[in-house]
C-alpha cells in the first residue's frame, strides 16, 4: 500500500514538472485525434470547476443518466459526486462519505435508475439512488471462503445484468469477479490470480456485452495482462482479447463499439502515457485517441502506445446520447474531465 | 528537456497566432530483443502517427530533423552505441529523445557465485548477469536480480587468465519503485592467489529521475591484469535520502548485466 501511495505521490510530482510554459491549457484547443472514422475534436475546458468551490482529486469514472445529465465520480469527499449538464454547466453535487470512490455505475431499474459506487477504502459497494440516498450496502464477500479479513477486498468496478445480478470486481483486492443477486445474496464467484486464462490481473472493470443478442456476455477488465476476458454470465471463461501495450480501464459499450481509457502505455510505465482504445463490435481495434494507429498482424494488434501527450492517466470514458466522450482522468493534477466531439 | 523547452516556447510565440494550444509528441516506441549481445543487435522503432517522422542519431547526439529518418531496422555492431530517436510532427512540439544503448559482450566471464537476490527479483540466478538478456527498463520483467541487501557480492570466473582492462555494470534506476543506483562499486582480481583492488566507482541519486532507466557504469581499471577470477562488490544505498517519499527505508538495489572487456 505504501509503495501504491508512493507511485501516486511521485507521479504528481512529475506531472508538476511537465506542465512547461509553453504546454500550459488555453481555449480552443483545435487537437484532432484518433484514426478512421474514429476521430474526434478535443476541449480540455468542458468540466473545469471553481477549484476552491468544487474540488476534484482522482475523477475516477463518468456516467449519463436517462435526463442527459453527466455524473462523475471522484475521491474528493467535499463532493464525491459532481453532476454537469452536457455543454459542462455544473448542475449539482453529492456526497462526502467515499472516500476511496472508484467505480460509478448506472442501471435502469425498472425505469428509476440507480447507481453502483464502489470504493476502495471503505471496501464495500453502495447502492444509491441519483441524489445520494443508500439503498444497499455490498460488504467484503465473505461467501466466497477467499478472504479473511475485509482489507483484502477492493473492489474498483461494478456491472448489472438485466435481471439486476450485480457483478463486482475486486480489482485491487483479489481479482476476483462476485456475483450476487439484486437483493446482494452472493452467488458465485470467478476470475481471481493465476496462470490460467480464465485468471485475472488487476480485473480493474467489469461491463455487460449486450450487443450480439441473445448473447450477453460479461467483458471483464485483466489491465497488467494488456486484456479483456469474456466470460458468460455465469462465469464460465470464453476467451481474451490481447491489447498488447494498452493498460485498459473498464470497457464502455455504446452502440456498436467499446471505449475504454487505457491508463498508460506498457512502453512508457508511470510517466502519463495514457491514451484512449476503440474496438468495433468483433473487439477489434479501430482507434486509438491520442495513441498509435492499430495494426493487426493476424488476431493481435502490434504494441500500441501513446504518442500525443494529451491525456496523463486517463481512467475512464463516457459516451453521451449524441455519441460525445468525456474523459475522466486519475492522478493527473486534479484535471477536470475533457470532452471530445466526433469529427463526421 | 532543456531543448524541448525552448522549442516549446518557441513555437508558443509562433503559434500564438491562430490560438491554438501546442501539443507534444510522445517518445517514439523503441523495440529490441536485449540491449545486450554477442555478434549484432537489432533496433526496430515505432510511432504511427500520421504526419510525424522518427529521427534518430547513434553518435550521442540529440537528433535533429536534419538527422535520418527512420525506415528500417537498425543493426549495431559497436562495443557501445547510444542510439537516440525523436519523433517530430508539423503541429506538434517534438517529443522527448528516447535513449538506448547496446552494449555488445566482452571476455568470456561468468558469474559463479553471487548474493542470493531478493526471492521475487532473482531471475536466472548467477547466470543472469552474463546471459545477454537484459537493458530492458521495467523491474517486472524478469531480468533483474533485485536486492535490499547493505552489500552484493559478486564473483566471476574465466576458464584461464585473461587480460582485463574494464569491468560494466547495468543497472535499474526507477527511484517510483524505490530503486536507487549503489552508492559505491568496487572490483578486485585475483593476482597470484591474492585478490587485489583494481577499481572503483561512487555513484549518488541526487536528484529524482521520472521513470524507469537502465544505467551502465564503465569501471576502467588503472592498468590491465591478467586475472581468471574477479570479485565486485557493490554497497546499496542504506537509506533513501531525505527528497525521497520512503527516506530513511533502506532502497533496493537492481542489476542485470556485467561485461568485462
Amino acid at each position: 500500500m505504501q509503495r501504491r501511495n508512493f507511485i501516486k505521490q511521485t507521479t504528481i510530482a512529475v506531472a508538476a514538472l511537465a506542465v512547461a510554459p509553453g504546454l500550459s491549457a488555453q481555449a480552443a484547443d483545435g487537437l484532432i485525434v484518433g484514426q478512421g472514422n474514429k476521430r474526434y475534436k478535443v476541449n480540455t475546458d468542458w468540466g473545469k470547476l471553481d477549484f476552491a468551490r468544487y474540488p476534484v482529486k482522482d475523477c475516477h469514472e463518468m456516467v449519463q443518466d436517462k435526463q442527459g445529465r453527466i455524473i462523475l465520480l471522484t475521491n474528493e469527499t467535499q463532493n464525491n459526486v459532481i453532476i454537469y449538464d452536457k455543454s459542462g454547466k455544473l448542475i449539482t453535487t453529492w456526497g462526502h462519505e467515499y472516500p476511496g470512490a472508484h467505480g460509478l455505475t448506472l442501471f435502469d431499474e425498472n425505469g428509476t435508475e440507480v447507481l453502483f459506487i464502489c470504493d476502495n477504502n471503505l471496501h464495500k459497494v453502495f447502492k444509491t439512488t441519483l441524489d445520494g440516498k443508500v439503498l444497499l450496502t455490498l460488504s467484503y464477500p465473505k461467501e466466497t471462503g477467499r478472504y479473511e479479513k475485509e482489507e483484502n477486498y477492493v473492489p474498483t468496478e461494478t456491472a448489472i445484468a438485466a435481471n439486476g445480478d450485480i457483478y463486482v470486481a475486486d480489482g485491487y483486492g483479489e481479482d476476483f469477479i462476485i456475483q450476487y443477486d439484486y437483493k446482494g445474496n452472493y452467488i458465485r464467484h470467478f476470475g481471481g490470480r493465476g496462470d490460467k486464462d480464465e485468471n485475472l490481473l488487476n480485473a480493474h472493470g467489469v461491463c455487460i456485452d449486450n450487443r450480439n443478442p441473445g448473447k450477453p456476455c460479461l467483458i471483464v477488465t485483466s489491465r497488467q495482462q494488456n486484456a479483456f476476458k469474456r466470460y458468460t454470465l455465469d462465469g464460465q471463461y470464453i476467451n481474451t482479447i490481447p491489447l498488447p501495450g494498452a493498460w485498459v480501464c473498464r470497457p464502455v459499450i455504446k452502440g456498436d463499439y467499446l471505449y475504454a481509457a487505457v491508463l498508460q502505455s506498457n512502453s512508457k510505465l508511470w510517466q502519463q502515457s495514457g491514451f484512449v482504445t476503440i474496438l468495433d463490435k468483433n473487439y477489434k481495434v479501430v482507434s486509438n485517441l491520442a495513441g498509435s494507429e492499430p495494426v493487426y498482424d493476424k488476431a493481435v494488434p502490434e504494441e500500441m502506445y501513446q504518442t500525443i501527450k494529451l491525456f496523463q492517466y486517463p481512467h475512464d470514458v463516457c459516451i453521451d446520447d449524441e455519441g460525445n466522450m468525456y474523459v475522466a482522468q486519475w492522478n493527473s493534477g486534479h484535471v477536470y474531465p475533457y470532452k471530445l466531439q466526433p469529427v463526421v | 528537456m532543456k531543448h524541448a523547452f525552448f522549442i516549446g516556447v518557441l513555437l508558443l510565440i509562433i503559434f500564438r497566432g491562430n490560438g491554438q494550444k501546442q501539443y507534444q509528441l510522445a517518445e517514439p516506441l523503441l523495440q529490441y530483443r536485449s540491449a545486450f549481445f554477442k555478434d549484432t543487435a537489432m533496433l526496430q522503432m515505432h510511432f504511427r502517427q500520421a504526419s510525424t517522422a522518427i529521427h534518430y542519431t547513434i553518435n550521442g547526439s540529440d537528433p535533429k530533423e536534419t538527422d535520418a529518418v527512420y525506415k528500417m531496422p537498425l543493426v549495431l555492431k559497436d562495443k557501445i552505441s547510444i542510439v537516440k530517436a525523436r519523433a517530430f510532427g508539423n503541429d506538434f512540439l517534438p517529443s522527448e529523445i528516447a535513449t538506448l544503448t547496446f552494449i555488445k559482450t566482452g571476455l568470456p566471464f561468468s558469474a559463479a557465485e553471487i548474493t542470493k537476490p531478493d526471492e521475487k527479483y532473482k531471475a536466472n540466478g548467477a547466470a543472469t548477469l552474463t546471459d545477454n538478456i537484459g537493458g530492458i527498463p521495467g523491474h517486472g520483467n524478469g531480468t533483474w536480480l533485485g536486492y535490499q541487501d547493505d552489500s552484493v557480492t559478486i564473483t566471476l570466473n574465466a576458464d584461464k587468465p585473461l587480460k582485463v582492462s574494464e569491468v560494466l555494470l547495468d543497472f535499474l534506476r526507477d527511484e517510483g519503485t524505490w530503486i536507487f543506483l549503489p552508492e559505491s562499486i568496487s572490483v578486485f582480481a585475483e593476482n597470484g592467489g591474492k585478490l587485489q583492488q583494481v577499481a572503483t566507482d561512487v555513484l549518488s541519486d541526487k536528484e529524482p529521475a521520472d521513470g524507469s532507466h537502465c544505467l551502465y557504469r564503465e569501471l576502467k581499471l588503472d592498468k590491465p591484469v591478467k586475472t581468471a577470477k574477479l570479485l565486485i562488490k557493490i554497497n546499496t544505498v542504506k537509506h533513501i535520502p531525505g527528497w525521497h517519499p520512503g527516506k530513511g527505508n533502506h532502497a533496493w538495489m537492481f542489476i542485470d548485466e556485467i561485461k568485462v572487456y
